[in-house]
């Protein structure tokens, strides 16, 4: 019988041939010209001519003078008429050689952070060929100098003509200035330049990567494509409810492995400080304990789609998903864009480790948006509140004791090889404030992590008619809120404003009614964290609170990085390149964004935000129904994570990037489902029918009505 | 997914589709070129950013670079007047000065005096005080950024302008006028030779374009962005469109 295709197995397989044809071409085309870069490294001691400071009797002035003079020629090797004398000597055209000083002496960071007229000059620098950077030694007369050229033979040549360079250059001005060459100060260069290929794997990376992004986009593509002709023919298939929901064996009643799964993975994001927690080893990326686990939580779900139907993981669609892969793709196409670039700077290696992270972070989101039915999304609200609650007692804790209980217990219980870094002790900042962190990074994302589950518990208040559970609500407020407080950042009262105006917009009459519990609220989470309120508010209203260094440093961000925004306005430098150490500490995720992706970028990174309101609108507007207190606090969240955005770099820290992103996945689950109320749980559909007579007994009652009825 | 959809009705909405393109053509044509009617044509704009730089060691009639007689105190007080003749050529006089000579506008031209580890920051009063709005700003700007080294007597003069002609322009004018400065206080106080500070200064700057072709990424960001637009406006006024003659038909059907 001969070997036959189904139309749809058919389909698939064009698809797949034209994608690697593309990806092919992608490889090919990416991976054109010169991309080995060879670096090298010299030293060279200024020495007074003979005898030697190493001979002679010296004062530690002595020293000193001349450590200063290394300084100065580290100085005067970035300029032209030096880096000319180099390219004579290298015999190649000056314009293809650049340089560039770092300064090692201390001075505040400020000074060393590269302003807009000074990056653009960096980035001409970096364009040429042939670069020369120098590192004087803070203590003593050596300058180390580095270079990097095409081939490893240049790079050594480059590193010891510089040497010459600098010396015909002394001679020079000595010729021109009448000085005697007999008392120049000697240059000594501490053996011949050592050289390397630094980047032996480019061709195959690169390829690989553009590869990847030529065959995924390519893909999706024409899969689109397809699916909106066959829609066109068939017309669009009637939503159709979750099958899963048929099963009364919701989390946390199942013995589903998955949810258990992820249920675990959440806890671990909210108890511990696992981006300080990693192998005790070296292994060729930091393997931190989100990355250890998380690869065992994605087996389970890829071995939960051979499953049946009531364990299998199921996709649907939704803006949020949309805006999510736009992201992600954008993401990769900047690095593949720029990856001569990256490559030339030696900054392609930094971009690889961060995409992947970048997609583990998007693989929790897509997890939790196939694997948690519409039934169990309250659940793991609750989960998530129940999580946030302990994180604010352990940070009120911390700010009282002084002790960080989750690094304490990390620390203690942590088994080999695992290990913690950083102190457990609290840091204080620039301004005197006190890091209180709990399991998070900084003070910022504890704030954003608290933030976000703050409108799972307004939410709560706002459905309690009860007395008890308004209590126990309300008391979970006040811990949240004193919690941000007692972290002294005054985003801890920008980001919760976000969220409550949010859910104020959707519920005001709701929200109107929790007034006067709002004074009682602040009062105990005053009570909570003593001083803390004052504190927090005092930033707001001191005189100089315009000029303190958090303010007056974001503020310089947005001209000093102009220069990266403008020389890669459409899709940015790539994605994870922008290193803070060696440029600016960036306090806004918008301005990493643009300048890392562009203008495209920063239009994605604002769609995942917006995807997640207007996705959980519609729901949201249906009050009856009983997903649309969930998606409430789905826009409550993306309104947080948008706010905080422009406070500091979000995707940076990893407790306030999960743990939004499983939110909206968790929102992506509910979002669009307003008329499904038949085929949601019995506890759901229980409730949901409860609403509705509610409603209709309230507009029995209103006079109107009964004037009609009469 | 409501996005089929909405390609959908975009679809049956073809001239509104056209107007949105045209539209976003015209807004692309215009975000790089000026757009005049009397006469008719279009004049470039500046979007491209220049940048150059030279650097002067400021230095004693014994050069520091080659003396090394010269001790750490020495240099540290050439690194205090180097801030201070950094300072110099920031004041309003040696300003218009360098923008005359570069042929800068002045009103355009902005310097930046060097910072120090105690002032770290323009003051929040200067010209060259940063606001967040600051990243929408045309890079048709004149700027001339005074770097004093924290270590060694060195200024480093950066320029930033649109074209790489006035960049090495108004770099080497910097150097050239605060020359000219240094001789007229020196010949006006007859000050001796040998007291005198001299400027070293390493090489003519040379221009350079950061971000060549930054005018087809403009167009293509304000078209797409145009566009989008354009098409949601399309398909929010069909809605009200069908919404109004719903209501009609209603009253309509009412009225009957």
């Amino acid at each position: 019988m001969p070997f036959t295709l189904t139309p749809r197995a058919r389909l698939v397989l064009l698809v797949l041939v034209a994608s690697t044809l593309v990806g092919a071409v992608c490889a090919k085309v990416n991976t054109r010209g010169h991309l080995q870069l060879g670096a090298a490294e010299a030293r060279v001691m200024v020495d007074y001519p003979a005898p030697s400071i190493v001979d002679r009797r010296s004062l530690a002035q002595d020293i000193s003078t001349l450590q200063k003079h290394a300084e100065l020629y580290g100085q005067l090797l970035t300029t032209r008429p030096v880096l000319d004398a180099v390219a004579r000597r290298m015999g190649i055209p000056p314009d293809s050689i650049s340089g560039l000083s770092r300064i090692t002496a201390e001075v505040p960071i400020t000074l060393t952070q590269p302003d807009s007229e000074l990056r653009a000059s960096q980035i001409e620098a970096s364009l040429a060929p042939y670069r020369l950077e120098l590192q004087p030694d803070p203590e003593y007369p050596v300058l180390l100098i580095y270079a990097a050229a095409p081939s490893a033979p240049d790079a050594q040549r480059l590193a010891n003509d510089a040497v010459l360079g600098l010396r015909d250059y002394l001679r020079t001005l000595a010729a021109k200035q009448l000085y005697a060459p007999a008392n120049l100060p000697v240059l000594r260069q501490l053996g011949n330049a050592s050289a390397s290929v630094v980047n032996h794997r480019a061709p195959i990376v690169i390829a690989a990567l553009s590869f990847i992004v030529g065959f995924a986009l390519t893909a999706a593509g024409l899969w689109t494509a397809i699916v909106l002709r066959r829609r066109r023919r068939d017309g669009r298939a009637p939503l159709q409810s979750d099958p899963r929901s048929r099963y009364l064996d919701d989390w946390p009643h199942t013995t589903r492995l998955l949810p258990w799964a992820l249920a675990g993975f959440v806890t671990l994001l909210w108890l511990t400080p696992f981006n300080r927690i990693q192998l005790d080893f070296h292994t060729p990326i930091d393997l931190k304990l989100d990355r250890l686990l998380l690869p065992f939580v994605a087996l389970i779900w890829l071995i939960a789609l051979l499953a049946g139907e009531r364990a299998r993981p199921r996709l649907r669609l939704t803006g949020i998903h949309v805006a999510v892969l736009a992201f992600v793709a954008l993401a990769f196409l900047s690095v593949t864009l720029d990856a001569h670039y990256l490559n030339q700077t030696m900054e392609l290696d930094l971009s690889l480790k961060k995409l992947p992270l970048l997609v583990s972070y998007v693989s929790v989101f897509w997890m939790m948006s196939t694997a948690i039915r519409p039934s169990e999304v309250r659940a793991f609200m609750t989960l998530t509140l129940v999580l946030a609650v302990i994180v604010g007692l352990e940070i009120i804790w911390e700010y009282r004791s002084g002790t960080n209980v989750s690094s304490f217990l990390s620390q203690k219980l942590l088994p080999h090889p695992l290990e913690l870094l950083g102190s457990t002790k609290v840091q204080v900042d620039s301004l005197g404030r006190r890091g209180i962190v709990g399991p998070t990074d900084v003070g910022l994302e504890a704030v954003t992590i608290l933030t976000l589950a703050l409108p799972i518990v307004v939410g709560r208040l706002l459905s309690a008619t009860r007395g008890k559970p308004r209590l126990l609500y309300g008391l979970a407020v006040c811990v949240l809120l004193a919690a941000m407080l007692a972290t002294g950042r005054k985003s801890a009262l920008v980001a919760p404003l976000a969220v409550l105006l949010t859910m104020a917009y959707f519920r005001r009459r709701e929200m109107i009614s929790l007034a006067p519990l709002g004074l009682v609220i602040a009062v105990v989470a005053s009570v909570l964290s003593p001083g803390a309120v004052h504190g927090t508010i005092a930033q707001f209203v001191r005189p100089d609170s315009s000029s303190v260094a958090t303010t007056s440093d974001r503020t310089s961000d947005y001209d000093a990085i102009r220069p990266d925004v403008w020389s890669h306005l459409l899709l940015g430098r790539g994605y994870g390149s922008y290193d803070i150490s060696t440029y600016r500490i960036l306090d806004s995720e918008i301005l990493s964004r643009t300048i890392e992706m562009g203008v495209l970028g920063l239009l994605a990174l604002l769609a995942i935000g917006f995807s997640v309101i207007l996705c959980a609108r519609r729901t949201i507007a249906r009050r009856d129904s009983p997903y649309a207190p969930l998606a409430l606090i789905g826009a409550a969240c993306a309104a947080c994570f948008l706010t905080v955005a422009t406070l500091y770099d979000e995707l940076g820290f990893p407790h306030a990037t999960y743990t939004f992103l499983y939110l909206a996945g968790l929102v992506a689950v509910v979002a669009g489902r307003e008329n499904e109320v038949a085929a949601t749980s019995p506890q759901l559909r229980e409730r949901a029918l409860r609403v509705r007579r509610a409603r209709r007994r309230r507009a029995d009652a209103s006079p109107q009505r009964r004037g009609a009825l009469v | 997914m409501g996005l089929g959809r909405r390609l959908r009705t975009l679809w049956t909405l073809k001239l509104g589709v056209v107007v949105a393109f045209a539209l976003a053509c015209l807004a692309a044509v215009w975000s790089v070129q000026k757009i005049s009617l009397s006469p008719l044509g279009l004049t470039p704009r500046a979007l491209e950013m220049a940048t150059a730089t030279t650097h002067v060691i400021v230095d004693t009639p014994d050069s520091t670079v080659l003396d090394l007689r010269q001790d750490t105190y020495s240099l540290e007080g050439l690194m205090n007047r180097a801030v201070l003749l950094g300072n110099v050529m920031a004041s309003t006089t040696v300003q218009n000065d360098i923008a005359r000579r570069a042929g800068v506008p002045i009103q355009l031209l902005r310097i930046q005096a060097p910072l120090t580890p105690a002032q770290a920051a323009p003051p929040a009063d200067s010209e060259n005080a940063r606001h967040t709005t600051d990243i929408l700003k045309s890079t048709d700007q004149y700027r001339l950024d005074i770097e004093a080294n924290p270590t060694v007597p060195m200024l480093n003069i950066i320029a930033q302008t649109p074209t790489s002609a006035s960049a090495a322009a108004l770099a080497n004018a910097a150097v050239t006028e605060m020359q000219l400065y240094i001789d007229g206080l020196a010949a006006s106080q007859k000050t001796p030779a040998k007291d005198q500070i001299r400027l070293l200064t390493l090489g003519k700057a040379r221009g350079a374009v950061i971000n060549k072709g930054v005018d087809w990424q403009v167009a293509a960001v304000v078209f797409l962005l145009t566009f989008a637009i354009g098409c949601a406006t399309v398909i929010y006024v069909s809605r009200v469109r069908r919404g109004w003659r719903q209501a009609t038909l209603s009253e309509r059907a009412a009225a009957a």
